[in-house]
């Protein structure tokens, strides 16, 4: 189980995560949606041990990370949101160097790595550099990247981002086998229709604090709207989005 | 058995994976769009550099430049710590873990400390190897042949430690916003010194006994030479304890600033805000100024240049490079003349030189030097931004291009000089040098520029496809024949009216012709935005070329 306690972080003193609380247990998929600015890309780097918390504390089956943070990491699979990398690198040599530093003997890297790239049709560009893939293939590296040492817990920020329907149509698939399988997942993401469809439950932010987290059946019967989006507009007070689109067109005339 | 191939293909747990990352990637960088690139560009750097060596360790040669033989050993040892020297600073950002490491890094199972450890593990085998392969084939050519490999390789070695322990210290010690600012600069000027300094290995005498010269390293490591190949002075003696110290104390410093750094490093490059400078409430700036302009187009491509400039580390160091590799030259284009620092002291003398030679050897070096920097991209993806609009204003996209390259490369280096013509030589006398100077700056840029089709930054860049003993040759004819035979005929042009007369039409005319030239088709040219070559990525547009252009090629 992985548990996240009043989890903080302030930049200068100003707070970009306040108090966030929540767990994901085994099978579990929670979806974590906010505004541009929520955050939680701050959530998910500290989430991942690349950002250390102001306050609070995360706990993966009881033990705060920070002891041992390589440990939780073994068990980690990560898809960030920005596809950082290294561009001279091939596909193929993006994942040798993924399953290497996650300590896979040869044997079943290699078996593995030939049947994501085969599976995410990859296999005829994987001697090119990753600098000249498109974004859909980038995101396909990483998503192999995060999958091949099958870890225990998912940490996905837009991972849907650059990929055509048919492999978005897996992925959302994959999501709901893997937990099946007992895999915890946290979703972070800004497609609601694709979170209403996936996740068990989901955790609204709003500057940095939780605004609901709930199952979304719950949270539809609360606040009487039919659809997540109206949950968020209603939850994260947005401006009238007719009457922003509008002052847009007219900045277009000044 | 197992083969030693196997062994390698296997995992064998994370330092050593890491330290095989970065190893393996330690020459591909930002500089070259195409992964390794820098085996054509090591190799051409060895092609220029042996046959230099092999000069240098002849007798014949030493004969001929007057060297006693401390002197060449000195002379190879100086020349050999500035190549070292200036790999070194090329591999700056290697040296330690960059933002990129961090971020690519994240989500796998390994420490910080890991991954300083593993790239202290890379620079030291780097530097190790390189030193090793710098000095293997001067040691087999060399009289003393252990006592000359082991000096050299100790000494290329202490150089590049030395580069890192620098690169720690200000790391460690200055605040990161100073950090960020002052590195690319002292990487640039550090460039120019040694470029300076692989220059006056040729002009290295004697071997200077005695303060300043005992705080050289090459004396330092020559005096280590000399005591491993006994029959040592006792100033060699105590270079040789100041070289083995030295090396010590780099080495040392080295490892303590990777020890101690990883975690201020991880803040200083992770979690510190990125910012540009903010304009002022008045926000006329001098880049403003400069690219001023009635057009749109022309003032957004001009600014989007200046900025880029302003901000890309790597265009800026490059840049650095070449103003410092341009003072070099010239300053040793002095130093051969005497009066200004040698023999024959002569201060007037000495100015007058360099408003005779300098301008024209540096603008055009700062005219190869911008072509260079513009033709390296910034961030290729964005050239989508310039392809949308590719159909319109390109004549503007291109003025700006000259407009930029005219105010930075030539304006300055006359703005600086003519005030000092002006009160060595008197205002006809001036005049009529800096017109014929500035006029043959102007046509060396056409000529560049003429077949420059490309918008700066946005272009994929491959190096090294041209050999770099064919880059170091033209540099060579153009600055020590093309620039001093300009340079006399342009004192004769200016010292007497009656030739001026004749001559300022000629350039002039010359001048105009290259400009029409370069013009011609200008506004209809299609940019390109790919280097030539079958390794390229394919952005898809290379069947749009421009007609001439095509034409040449057929």
């Amino acid at each position: 189980m992985l548990e996240i306690r009043s989890l903080s972080k302030r930049f200068n003193g100003i707070p970009a995560v306040d108090n966030v609380s929540f767990t994901i247990r085994p099978g579990e998929i929670l979806g974590y949606v906010g505004p541009n600015g929520a955050g939680k890309s701050t959530t998910v780097k500290m989430m991942i041990g690349l950002l250390d918390p102001s306050d609070g504390e995360i706990l993966f089956q009881g033990r705060s990370i920070s002891y041992s943070l390589p440990d939780f990491q073994e068990r980690l699979g990560y898809v960030p949101e920005e596809p950082n990398f290294y561009p001279y690198l091939s596909g193929l040599e993006y994942l040798q160097l993924a399953g290497r530093l996650r300590g896979m003997p040869r044997p079943q890297l290699e078996a593995r790595v030939d049947q994501f790239l085969r599976l995410f049709s990859l296999w005829h560009d994987r001697h090119c550099p990753l600098s000249s893939y498109s974004k859909g293939m980038r995101q396909k590296i990483l998503i192999s990247s995060a999958l091949i040492h099958d870890p225990d817990l998912l940490i996905l920020d837009e991972p849907l981002s650059g990929l055509d329907v048919h492999t978005a149509m897996v992925l959302r698939e994959l999501l709901q086998g893997l937990a099946a399988r007992g895999k915890m997942i946290f979703y972070c993401s800004h497609v609601l229709e694709v979170l209403e469809k996936v996740c068990n439950s989901v955790l609204i932010l709003s500057k940095g604090r939780v605004v609901a987290h709930d199952s979304i059946d719950r949270l539809r019967e609360m606040l009487h709207q039919p659809s997540l989006e109206g949950i968020f507009a209603q939850l994260t007070r947005a401006e009238d989005h007719c009457a922003t689109a509008g002052r847009i067109i007219e900045a277009m005339r000044v | 058995m197992r083969s030693l191939a196997d062994w390698w293909d296997d995992t064998h747990g994370k330092p050593f994976e890491l330290t095989r990352h970065f190893l393996a990637r330690m020459l591909d960088g930002e500089w070259s769009s195409t992964p390794g690139q820098w085996q054509s560009v090591v190799i051409g750097g060895f092609a220029a550099v042996m046959p230099t060596y092999v000069a240098l360790m002849t007798n014949g040669s030493r004969r001929q430049v007057g060297q006693s033989p401390s002197a060449q050993v000195l002379s190879l040892l100086t020349l050999m710590f500035a190549v070292t020297g200036l790999v070194a600073l090329i591999q700056w950002q290697n040296l330690f873990p960059g933002r990129r490491d961090y971020l690519a890094l994240a989500g796998f199972p390994v420490r910080v400390s890991q991954v300083f450890l593993a790239r202290f593990g890379a620079v030291v085998v780097f530097s190790a190897s390189l030193a090793v392969a710098m000095n293997l084939l001067p040691a087999l050519i060399a009289p003393r042949k252990v006592a000359q490999f082991l000096a050299g390789t100790l000494g290329c070695w202490f150089v590049l430690l030395s580069v890192a322990a620098l690169q720690g210290l200000m790391l460690n010690l200055l605040p990161a916003k100073i950090f960020a600012r002052l590195s690319p600069i002292v990487q640039g000027l550090l460039m120019g010194a040694l470029v300076l300094a692989g220059l006056l290995s040729w002009t290295i005498r004697e071997l200077p006994a005695g303060a300043p010269g005992e705080w050289a390293p090459p004396v330092w490591f020559a005096g280590l030479r000399a005591r491993l190949a006994g029959g040592a002075s006792p100033f060699d003696a105590a270079m040789a304890v100041r070289a083995l110290e030295a090396w010590a104390g780099a080495a040392i410093l080295t490892a303590v600033c990777y020890l101690v750094s990883f975690r201020r490093y991880r803040r200083l490059l992770v979690e510190a805000p990125v910012q540009v400078a903010v304009p002022g409430r008045w926000r006329w700036s001098f880049s403003g100024l400069l690219g001023w302009s009635r057009r749109p187009r022309f003032g957004a491509a001009f600014q989007f240049m200046v900025k880029t400039l302003a901000r890309s580390r790597a265009h800026r160091v490059i840049w650095l490079a070449y103003i410092g590799g341009a003072v070099g030259v010239m300053l040793n284009s002095s130093l051969i003349d005497g009066h200004l620092f040698g023999r024959s002291r002569d201060l007037f003398k000495g100015l007058r030189f360099i408003v005779l030679f300098w301008p024209l050897g540096i603008s055009i070096t700062m005219l190869c030097g911008f072509r260079h920097v513009l033709s390296i991209p910034a961030e290729l993806a964005a050239n989508w931004i310039f392809r949308l609009n590719e159909s319109h204003g390109r004549e503007a996209w291109m003025k700006a291009v000259e407009r930029l390259v005219i105010l930075y490369a030539i304006a300055p280096v006359y703005l600086a000089v003519t005030p000092l013509a002006i009160y060595l030589l008197g205002l006809p006398l001036a005049l009529r040098m800096t017109t014929l100077q500035l006029l043959t700056s102007l046509t060396f840029f056409e000529f560049l520029f003429y077949s420059w089709q490309q918008f700066p930054f946005t272009c994929a860049y491959i190096p090294g496809k041209r050999p770099l003993v064919a880059i170091i040759g033209m540099y060579f004819a153009l600055l020590a024949l093309v620039v001093p035979i300009l340079s006399v005929i342009i004192r004769a042009g200016s010292d007497f009216g009656g030739l001026f007369v004749i001559y300022g039409p000629i350039f002039a005319g010359v001048w105009f012709w290259a400009r029409l030239r370069r013009l011609e088709g200008w506004g209809e040219s299609v940019l390109v935005y790919e280097d030539p070559g079958d390794s390229m990525p394919q952005l898809g547009i290379r069947e749009l070329a421009w007609p001439r252009h095509a034409k040449e090629m057929s």
